[in-house]
C-alpha cells in the first residue's frame, strides 16, 4: 500500500490575469523503501509538490495522502520530515539545540531524544560544526543540518528539496549513503534536484514533472536498462539535426549532434542507415546507457518546446 | 515515536522561547534602552512615588515584552520551527509565552521595586509587581499573536504603539477623536478592550477586579488566537509562486 498518494494534486497561485498553476492534476503514488526522485525544469512545480506533501501549502484541487491522512493535517505533518530550499533552522540556535527541539517532540524521553539526535547527527555527517550557531553555517551545512532534522521528524516520510546540492563530493557521497539507509530502513524518501547524476546513483524511481504535471513516472533500473545512440555530426552536417530529429521518436539535440533513444529494436545500424538516406554525413557515433537527462529533455520537450 | 511526548515538547518550547529572545540583538536593545530611562528616573526621583513608578513600570515593561514576545512565533524561523515540529499549535504558543512570562516577569518586577523603593511599603510593592507581571504577560500575548500574522517588526511595532499610547484613558481617547465621531466609537471600543496601561494603573490603583479578569483573559486569548494564526498562517515556497 503506497504511504504516499497524490490524486489530481492541483495548486494555482494569484488570480485574475496573475494567476499561475504550480500543480496541475499532478498524480503519482510511491511506497515505503523507495527513494523517488523529482526532476523538471525551474517553475515545473517540484517546491510546491514538495511543500504540500509536507502540508506547508494547501491545494486548490485534488488531494494528496500521507500514510493514510490527508497532507497537512496532524497525524500526517507528524509522518513527514520536510528539509525546504532555503533550510529555516532558527539563526539563534546551534545544530544541536535545533535537533533537540525537534526530537523533543517525538520522543518519549529525554534519553529516547538524545539518542535520537545522536543519530541524526550521524546520519546527516554533524559533528564537525553541529555545536555552532545555525547562523555562521555555510549553505552546504545547512542543508545537512536540514537533512538530520527532516530524518528526526520524519517517521515515514523524509522530503528533501535540492538538499543534495552545494555539498561537497566526499560528504555527498557519505549522504547518498544516508538517504540509502533511510530507505532501507523503511521510510519513504522523496528528493527534488537539479543534480541529476546524484539522483540517478540513488533513486530507485524518477518523477519528471514539467509545468506542474507528471511527465514521466519510471523506475531508475529500467531507465538505465535503456541504450541511447550518440551521434557527433560536424560542419554542414549539424543543418541536418533538425530532419533527423523528426525521423526517431524521442530523439534530442546535444551539443554537437543528437540522441537517438534505442527502443522497439532500433538498433546503431538503422540510425545510421537513415542519416546515409537522408545524406546527412555521421562524423563519430557511441552507444550509452540512457541518461536521466534524456529522459527529462525528452519528457519537457513533448510538454512542447520547454527545453 | 509518533505520539507526541507533552511534558518533553513543552519543555523544548520553553527553550526554544527563551533562545529565541535572549539571544536576539533587538530584544538586548530595548533590555539597554529600557535599564537606562529606569535608571534615569530613579535618579530623577520617582522613587516613593507609587502612581508615577506604577506608569513607568507599565511602559518600560510593556515596551520590553512586546519586542520580545512578537518575534516567538512570527513568520519566518520561529513559525517554520513550529511547523516542522508538527505539535498542536496551542502548545507552541503557551510554551513560548510561559518562557517570555517566566523571564520578562523577573525583570518587569525587579523594574518596579527599584522604581517604587521600599518607603512604598510591602503590600503595596508587591501588588505593584503583581499588576506589573500581569500586564506584562498580557501584552507578550497581544504581540505573540500578532507576530504569525503581520510578522516580528510588525507586531512590535503595533504591541509597542498600544504600549506607549495606551497610558490614555478611553476617556481622553474619547476626547481626541471628538471631531471625527465614526473613528471614535470604534477607538473607544478597542480602548475598552485591549490589555493597555490605563487598565493596569486603575487595577494597580483602585483593585478594580474586572481589569484583573481582562488582563488575564488576554493571557487565553493571545495564546489561542496566536495558534490558530500559527497553524493557518501560510508557509510558501521561500523561493516565489511557484
Amino acid at each position: 500500500m503506497p504511504v504516499l498518494e497524490c490524486r489530481a494534486a492541483t495548486r494555482s497561485f494569484g488570480s485574475g490575469r496573475r494567476r499561475r498553476t504550480a500543480l496541475a492534476a499532478c498524480t503519482f503514488a510511491a511506497e515505503l523503501g523507495e527513494i523517488v526522485g523529482i526532476v523538471g525544469p525551474n517553475g515545473a512545480g517540484k517546491t510546491t509538490l514538495l511543500a504540500a506533501i509536507a502540508g506547508d501549502v494547501r491545494l486548490s484541487g485534488g488531494e494528496i495522502v500521507v500514510h493514510g491522512r490527508r497532507a497537512g493535517t496532524g497525524a500526517a505533518r507528524r509522518a513527514v520530515g520536510y528539509a525546504p530550499d532555503p533550510p529555516n533552522a532558527p539563526p539563534e540556535l546551534t545544530g544541536l539545540e535545533w535537533l533537540a527541539y525537534l526530537a523533543s517532540h517525538r520522543a518519549p524521553t529525554g534519553a529516547a531524544r538524545d539518542c535520537l539526535v545522536r543519530w541524526a547527527v550521524g546520519l546527516a555527517d554533524l559533528s564537525g560544526f553541529v555545536g555552532r550557531r545555525v547562523a555562521t553555517y555555510s549553505r552546504g551545512m545547512a542543508q545537512r543540518l536540514a537533512l538530520g532534522a527532516a530524518a528526526v521528524t520524519g517517521d515515514r516520510v523524509v522530503v528533501l528539496d535540492e538538499t543534495l546540492n552545494g555539498i561537497d563530493p566526499i560528504v555527498q557521497r557519505r549522504l547518498r549513503g544516508s538517504l540509502s539507509d533511510l530507505a532501507a530502513d523503511g521510510r519513504l524518501v522523496v528528493v527534488a534536484s537539479h543534480d541529476l547524476g546524484t539522483l540517478e546513483r540513488i533513486a530507485t524511481r524518477v518523477v519528471v514533472l514539467a509545468a506542474g504535471r507528471v511527465r514521466a513516472d519510471v523506475s531508475t533500473a529500467e531507465l538505465l536498462g535503456e541504450r541511447v545512440a550518440e551521434l557527433t555530426l560536424t560542419g554542414s552536417a549539424l543543418a541536418g539535426v533538425s530532419r533527423l530529429l523528426t525521423r526517431f521518436r524521442g530523439a534530442s539535440r546535444t551539443g554537437h549532434g543528437i540522441a537517438v533513444p534505442l527502443r522497439g529494436g532500433l538498433t546503431v545500424e538503422h540510425v545510421l542507415a537513415v542519416c546515409r538516406q537522408d545524406r546527412v554525413p555521421v562524423a563519430a557515433s557511441r552507444v550509452r546507457y540512457r541518461m536521466l537527462e534524456d529522459l527529462l529533455v525528452a519528457a519537457v520537450s513533448a510538454d512542447g518546446g520547454v527545453a | 515515536m509518533s505520539a507526541s511526548p507533552k511534558p518533553l515538547a513543552f519543555r523544548a518550547e520553553c527553550e526554544l522561547g527563551l533562545q529565541l529572545v535572549i539571544r536576539n540583538r533587538p530584544v538586548r536593545l530595548v533590555v539597554l534602552l529600557v535599564a537606562m530611562v529606569v535608571a534615569m528616573a530613579v535618579a530623577g526621583g520617582v522613587r516613593g512615588n507609587l502612581a508615577a513608578a506604577g506608569r513607568l513600570t507599565f511602559v518600560a515593561g510593556g515596551s520590553l515584552m512586546a519586542v520580545a514576545a512578537s518575534r516567538l512565533l512570527a513568520k519566518g524561523a520561529a513559525l517554520a520551527a513550529a511547523r516542522r515540529a508538527a505539535a498542536p499549535a496551542c502548545l507552541h504558543a503557551a510554551g513560548r509565552l510561559t518562557a517570555i512570562t517566566v523571564v520578562g516577569g523577573p525583570l518587569v518586577a525587579g523594574m518596579a521595586a527599584l522604581l517604587a523603593g521600599s518607603a512604598a511599603g510591602w503590600a503595596p510593592l508587591a501588588r505593584l509587581i503583581l499588576v506589573g507581571w500581569t500586564y506584562a504577560a498580557a501584552v507578550a500575548a497581544l504581540a505573540l499573536m500578532l507576530g504569525p500574522i503581520i510578522g516580528a517588526s510588525g507586531a512590535a511595532s503595533a504591541a509597542l504603539v498600544l504600549v506607549w499610547l495606551g497610558g490614555i484613558p478611553p476617556s481622553g481617547m474619547q476626547g481626541v477623536f471628538e471631531a471625527w465621531p465614526p473613528v471614535q466609537r470604534p477607538v473607544v471600543w478597542l480602548w475598552n478592550l485591549l490589555p493597555l496601561g490605563w487598565r493596569a494603573h486603575r487595577l494597580h490603583v483602585e483593585g478594580e477586579m474586572i481589569d484583573a479578569i481582562l488582563l488575564g483573559g488576554w493571557v487565553v486569548i493571545g495564546v489561542a488566537v496566536a495558534a490558530w494564526a500559527a497553524a493557518r498562517a501560510p508557509v510558501e515556497p521561500a523561493r516565489g509562486a511557484l
